[in-house]
């Protein structure tokens, strides 16, 4: 391969240092051959060897069009992740906590506070409430994650 | 008139070309480009956070694949939702032509040279 075209790689290779070993190269795989694909195509018009490097660089685009925008992509992909290992690890830890509460409650509190037998549940109920509309905050268009939205939807309801 | 492609268009745009035959990356920009007779351009590197964001999506599915001659390429193939979302986007792409041509029509009637989507500019 042409030397600007490796010297191209190795930019783009480096921008992309913070993705996985395997997913970055993957995307350097497919990089080189779409880039291999477009010096074919060149070199089949009658172009001189730097010709086709420069025109197949200038059609793919500057290293930060290249890399710009698989970062975004590999952002766009841990973000989604990120939601749903919440959305799982409050569900669980919610789950175990309102057990340990259920348990605790009827075992040690109530019977020395003569409370009714009812409170842990509804303590439980809230709870969830208030947990699902955290989660569910996460999957919300955009505009309405801003805090000041939800602050002041929170604080409406409340009166 | 060469026009750079709008960043928002392109994922329907790949998904319309896809739902013509799976193809790789170079593939799809090149068949961008004959379609629109070289008036869209577009840098190709932006192809492939599109094509991560539809994979993402579950609307395409990419596949090393050997070819006859040269190295392997990573074909994409639209899935049954891609199917209905090419169907979906390239009609609201439609409309919103439409629309827009309405508007232009209203405006300035006569002027836009055009009957209607789908009809040839005359020359």
């Amino acid at each position: 391969m042409h030397s600007l075209l490796e010297d191209y790689l190795a930019e783009v290779e480096a921008k992309l240092s913070v993705l996985p070993a395997k997913r970055r190269e993957e995307e350097m795989r497919e990089m080189r051959q779409h880039l291999a694909d477009a010096v074919r195509v060149n070199r089949e018009l009658g172009q001189n060897e730097d010709e086709v490097a420069a025109n197949a660089l200038t059609e793919f685009g500057s290293v930060e069009e290249a890399s710009e925008g698989i970062l975004w992509s590999w952002k766009r992909y841990l973000q989604r992740k990120l939601r749903i290992w919440s959305f799982w690890w409050i569900t669980g830890m919610l789950t175990a906590s309102d057990a340990f509460i259920c348990f605790q409650f009827s075992r040690i509190y109530a019977p020395s506070h003569h409370v009714p037998s009812y409170q842990p549940y509804c303590t439980i109920l809230c709870s969830w409430v208030l947990a699902l509309l955290i989660l569910s905050s996460q999957f919300l268009p955009a505009k309405y994650q801003q805090p000041s939205w939800m602050w002041w939807w929170f604080v409406s309801s409340a009166q | 008139m060469r026009k750079d492609l709008v960043k928002g268009d392109l994922p329907a745009l790949v998904l319309a070309v896809l739902s013509r035959q799976p193809l790789h990356g170079y593939g799809i920009a090149r068949e961008v480009k004959q379609l629109s007779s070289d008036a869209l351009t577009m840098k190709e590197a932006t192809l492939y956070p599109a094509l991560r964001v539809l994979e993402q999506d579950r609307l395409i599915t990419g596949e090393w694949q050997p070819q006859e001659k040269g190295a392997d390429r990573k074909v994409y193939t639209l899935t049954e939702a891609g199917k209905r979302e090419a169907q979906k986007r390239t009609q609201e792409l439609k409309d919103y032509a439409t629309l827009i041509h309405t508007v232009l029509e209203k405006l300035e009637p006569g002027t836009s040279g055009r009957k209607g989507i789908g009809h040839a500019q005359p020359a």
